[in-house]
């Protein structure tokens, strides 16, 4: 299980609306505003405490004033994306159902669930605003067949409306290959990085080493590895990927997962002294500490 | 002129006859044909065992009495109460021993040439057909000559109409299939080996020849694709055996439905089969089998074996392999070693011959054919159960070869079992022989339909195809089902059509199975009926759409390394099949898929589907295949000239989405999203609803900085209809799409 984690949301523009539902949120006006999520651990557990000054933040290489600085404020929404294809079954099936109801309870009273499933059609169960119930009904009803578009109903799980003052995190839970997407890795990685959400990807170990797609195309990653691409797109977005074995917890996976979401800082600062337009690189670090720091690499600014 | 007749041979050969060959006084020669013996009276039942006894230089040998003979009934001994020497002519009468000379003027024998042809090229082929006219051409008048051509050719039921054997000959021929079984240059010694140590985890001679054909060090695509391929190829060569074999065994059920003893002369190129434990192909006991039924339909089969493997050698997929010496003498024992199982257990011989040099082999056959010993056993009361019991003859004269059959069968005391048909009347050769009454059965019994397959024949009967499918859905007896399906008669075994149809559904739940052994014997089905399915005068329609269903069922499976074994060789029964030209190509790129392909096997499949484009039926779907397929090898100018008018007015919906589609994608590679859009919208006008087109679009909008419009169609990609269908979804598995009703025609081909 990869112990690597960051967290990043981008409100490259709108961010006026910051705060509005919650007003215990950090307030800020304005629309240059960019948020950058940041992991902050060390030997796997959270480093808290911290502050503006202690962050170093650099964009396209010119360093950044952090204007300010949130810890488990702002009120969570997740979207699980769940693989549904033939290749989840069975016992598998049932582990994953044992383990939502359990990441749903672990969701604190702001923070909402919405649930997708695909297999090669993407399908929401479950949205933001359902009652708890639905989450209920729409995990009892999981089956599995077909194949996996799962480049695919990820690059739709990003490109979703994205409601402004929560954080973002998107949960891919999957066994293995894309076999029917339309979109290739390139096409999603472009979208992973002009999207908001943080992308945490839950993976089966024994698919890690296995071509990310069946689909041969002339993308430039079109011969990446499930792990790769899984590990790709986390450190884009600024998330991470749990790998589980069979017969590991799946409960307590996703457990950590919200966890490691939650225990993040939100760093708050409008970019100075670089072109706005465009790709931006970040370069996220924590002063005179010995620390293992997670955050999104870039944006694009639009 | 001392003789006796075919009528007094034909009630004794190959059967139990009632003898008295003790309590009988000798019988006077036969002067005339219309002198014909009477059967003896019975006063014991003995068993009548025909053997030929022949020198080192394949000569009969005269005048051996039963006193010269000991045989054994599952190795008990039993006496030999009379030996009589039938012969083709005066020169090879003699006396027989015991209680007195009975000799026989063996006329009418029943002789069929069974030639193989999927086991010879056309060239080989010319020399065998040459040399056997030449055997059928020195045959008495009165023989009755049949042949049987397989899988494809002509048949003759046994006549004393010589002329018209030798004008059917004229017919047959070599029909080995040509196309390559396999990219890489693997001979049978290193097929047998390398599946051996692969079921042991590995060995030598695999790393030897991975190295050959992958490189060093081995390239892990190559290598992955190599152990595919070996493994698929060992299961072509198990079904066309079982075809072949099933073929040779329909002819000695028919052989058997004559009195007397009868004669298959085979002629085969021979066919690999394993010779050690663990390796394949590996055709079990099904040549022992095959030579069991023949000896107890009294039919021996005496093989031609023409031994091709020489000229292979310096074929060119030859030349690229393995050069030992010492493996080319071991191919050929290969490729004879199934033959040499039946061989000879009804009393024929193998002789192996190289090509172009048979006539001196044929010369023995009918030097050979030229006299038998029939001997009369006492079988002991435990001998007499109706069953089938291995039996052994032996002599003690010197230096001679005894050759008998291994198997007969004693019926139970005081049964009387069913008489054999008789020759037909309407033979035109004068004057036919009448054979005499026959006081046992030859005929084998036939190879009765297990009841697990009967139940599902008959719901098949029935048109309940949902039971059918169900009892195939049984992953843990479904390859004992498949296999007895193989080893029994068919259901229907006069309705080839509706066996080949019932057999392919059934060879594809194997292939679909979970189950190793069931894929493994649903395999060999398909190899099996792919080859039993054509028909002797040229692949008609049905046999054409049995191909196409094959390969779109092998294109929804996803089972390129199958169907590339499968479809080359249902082209070049059907070159004009539009449809089997395009699945040729998919399944190609199927394979590229895979990876592994070098970059002219990728040229390739591009020219495959040039060939489906040539064809106004497959011309729209082989130009957008081929334009996807050179847009994921990133020719996206290229790609996009294949797109034309044909493609964006098929009246095919379906491909025409596809086309939308892959336009769209092209345009987006090319850096042209406003192109792209277009497309990806036009696409949506064609099939409204369907989500790649949406997720395409959506990720370009994105991507153009229209975060409200890729939002929404997100939304309604998430939220879309479950009735929603998308072609794209099955744009992979090829005709699949269309399966339902490809395999409808197909059964209705078949009633």
């Amino acid at each position: 299980m990869k112990t690597a984690f960051a967290f990043v949301l981008v409100l490259a523009t709108g961010a006026a609306a910051v705060g509005q539902q919650q007003p215990s949120s950090v307030f800020r006006t304005g629309a240059d505003i960019v948020t950058v999520e940041a992991s902050v651990r060390r030997d796997r557990r959270p480093v808290i405490g911290l502050k503006a000054a202690d962050f170093e933040l650099l964009d396209n290489g010119v360093p950044q004033e952090i204007t300010d600085i949130s810890f488990e404020k702002l009120p969570i929404d997740v979207t699980v994306v769940l693989d549904v294809s033939a290749s989840v079954t069975g016992a598998a099936l049932d582990e994953l159902r044992r383990a939502l109801r359990q990441f749903r309870a672990d969701l604190g009273k702001q923070d909402r669930l919405r649930l997708m499933t695909f297999n090669m059609r993407v399908r929401r169960l479950v949205d933001f605003t359902d009652a708890a119930g639905a989450a209920d009904t729409a995990l009892a009803s999981l089956a599995g067949s077909g194949s996996s578009a799962i480049f695919d109903s990820l690059a739709v799980a990003l490109a979703s409306h994205v409601p402004p003052g929560r954080r973002q995190l998107i949960v891919l839970f999957s066994d293995g290959q894309d076999s029917s997407s339309i979109i290739d890795a390139d096409v999603l990685l472009d979208v992973a990085r002009r999207s908001t959400p943080t992308v945490a990807i839950v993976l089966a170990s024994s698919s890690l080493q296995r071509p990310a797609s069946l689909v041969r195309t002339a993308a430039k990653l079109s011969s990446a590895t499930v792990g790769d691409m899984a590990e790709q797109i986390a450190s884009d977005t600024g998330g991470f990927v749990a790998t589980i074995t069979p017969g590991e917890n799946l409960t307590s996976t996703f457990r950590r997962v919200l966890e490691q979401f939650r225990t993040s800082y939100v760093l708050y600062f409008t970019p100075r002294g670089v072109e706005r337009q465009g790709s931006h690189t970040l370069d996220v670090r924590v002063k005179n500490a010995k620390v293992e720091i997670r955050a999104r690499r870039g944006y694009v600014w639009r | 002129m001392s003789r006796r007749l075919i009528s007094l041979t034909a009630a004794l050969l190959g059967s139990i006859a009632a003898l008295a060959a003790q309590a009988t006084p000798p019988a006077k020669p036969a002067q005339s044909d219309q002198d014909a013996p009477k059967p003896f009276r019975v006063s014991v039942d003995v068993v009548a065992v025909d053997v030929q006894v022949i020198d080192r230089d394949g000569n009969p040998v005269p005048d051996l009495g039963p006193e010269k003979f000991s045989v054994t009934i599952n190795g008990r001994r039993r006496r030999v109460v009379s030996a009589e020497r039938i012969g083709v002519d005066e020169g090879t009468f003699g006396r027989s021993g015991g209680g007195g000379a009975a000799s026989a003027y063996l006329r009418g024998r029943v002789i069929v040439i069974a030639v193989d042809c999927g086991s010879f090229d056309a060239t080989a082929a010319r020399g065998v057909i040459q040399a056997a006219r030449h055997f059928v051409g020195q045959l008495s008048p009165d023989d009755y000559v049949g042949l049987s051509a397989y899988p494809n050719g002509p048949k003759v039921d046994p006549t004393t109409d010589h002329a018209a054997v030798l004008r059917a000959l004229d017919g047959v021929t070599g029909q080995r299939d040509l196309a390559e079984m396999t990219q890489f240059h693997v001979r049978p010694t290193e097929l047998v080996d390398i599946t051996r140590e692969l079921s042991r985890g590995g060995g030598p001679v695999a790393e030897a020849v991975l190295r050959r054909e992958c490189g060093d060090p081995v390239d892990p695509f190559c290598q992955q694709r190599f152990i595919t391929d070996i493994s698929l190829t060992a299961l072509y060569y198990e079904g066309e055996a079982t075809a072949s074999l099933g073929m040779l065994r329909s002819l000695v059920a028919d052989m058997g439905a004559f009195t007397g003893r009868k004669t298959v002369l085979l002629i085969s190129g021979g066919m690999i089969a394993s010779d050690s434990p663990g390796g394949r192909p590996n055709l079990s006991e099904l040549g022992i089998r095959v030579g069991k039924e023949a000896a107890i339909a009294n039919t021996a089969i005496y093989t031609l074996f023409v031994d091709a493997s020489f000229i292979q050698r310096f074929s060119a997929q030859e030349r690229a392999g393995d050069k030992s010496l010492a493996n080319w003498n071991r191919d050929s024992a290969l490729l004879g070693r199934w033959l040499e199982q039946f061989s000879g257990a009804a009393g024929g011989a193998l002789f192996s011959v190289q090509v172009g040099n048979a006539e001196a082999a044929l010369a023995r056959i009918k030097n050979e054919l030229s006299s038998y010993y029939l001997l009369g056993v006492e079988p002991d009361d435990q001998d007499r159960d109706g069953r089938t019991h291995e039996i052994s003859v032996k002599t003690n004269h010197p230096n001679v070869t005894i050759r008998g059959r291994r198997w007969v069968t004693v019926p139970l005391r005081g049964v009387t079992p069913s008489r054999p048909k008789p020759l037909k009347p309407t033979e035109p050769a004068a004057p036919a022989p009448t054979p005499a009454p026959s006081p046992a059965p030859t005929a084998p019994a036939p190879r009765a339909v297990s009841p697990d397959v009967q139940a599902i024949a008959d719901a098949y009967d029935r048109g309940n195809h949902a039971s059918v499918q169900k009892a195939f859905a049984q992953p843990n007896n479904l390859a004992n089902i498949i296999r007895s399906f193989r080893l029994s008669e068919s259901p229907w075994p006069h309705d080839a059509r509706r066996t080949a149809v019932f057999a392919l559904e059934m060879a594809l739940a194997g292939l679909r199975s979970e189950n190793g052994y069931a894929r493994d014997e649903g395999g060999r089905l398909l190899a099996e009926y792919h080859t039993r399915v054509r028909q002797p005068a040229g692949a008609d329609d049905f046999e054409c759409w049995w191909f196409f269903t094959e390969a779109a069922a092998l294109e929804g499976l996803f089972m390129p390394e199958n169907a590339v074994l499968f479809i080359p060789r249902a082209l070049q029964r059907c070159p004009a099949s539009p449809r089997l030209h395009l699945a040729y190509a998919f399944v190609s790129e199927q394979q590229w898929l895979r990876g592994g392909l070098t970059p002219a096997q990728e040229l390739e499949v591009v020219s495959r589907y040039e060939a489906a484009m040539k064809f106004p039926q497959t011309e729209a779907e082989a130009r957008v295949r081929a334009a996807r397929f050179l847009y994921s090898l990133g020719q996206f100018d290229r790609a996009l000239d294949l797109l034309n008018p044909t493609t964006a007015q098929t009246t095919d919906k379906e491909v025409r989405y596809f086309a939308d589609l892959v336009r769209g994608q092209i345009q987006r590679a090319r850096g042209r999203p406003d192109e792209a859009a277009a497309a990806f919208r036009a696409a949506l006008a064609t099939w409204p609803g369907a989500q790649s087109a949406r997720v395409a679009l959506m990720t370009l909008l994105l991507t153009r900085g229209d975060r409200d419009g890729a939002a929404a169609l997100a939304e309604a990609a998430q939220t879309g209809s479950d009735e929603e269908f998308d072609p794209w979804w099955t744009y992979w598995l090829g005709d699949f799409r269309g399966y339902p009703d490809i395999l409808d025609k197909l059964r209705g081909m078949g009633r």
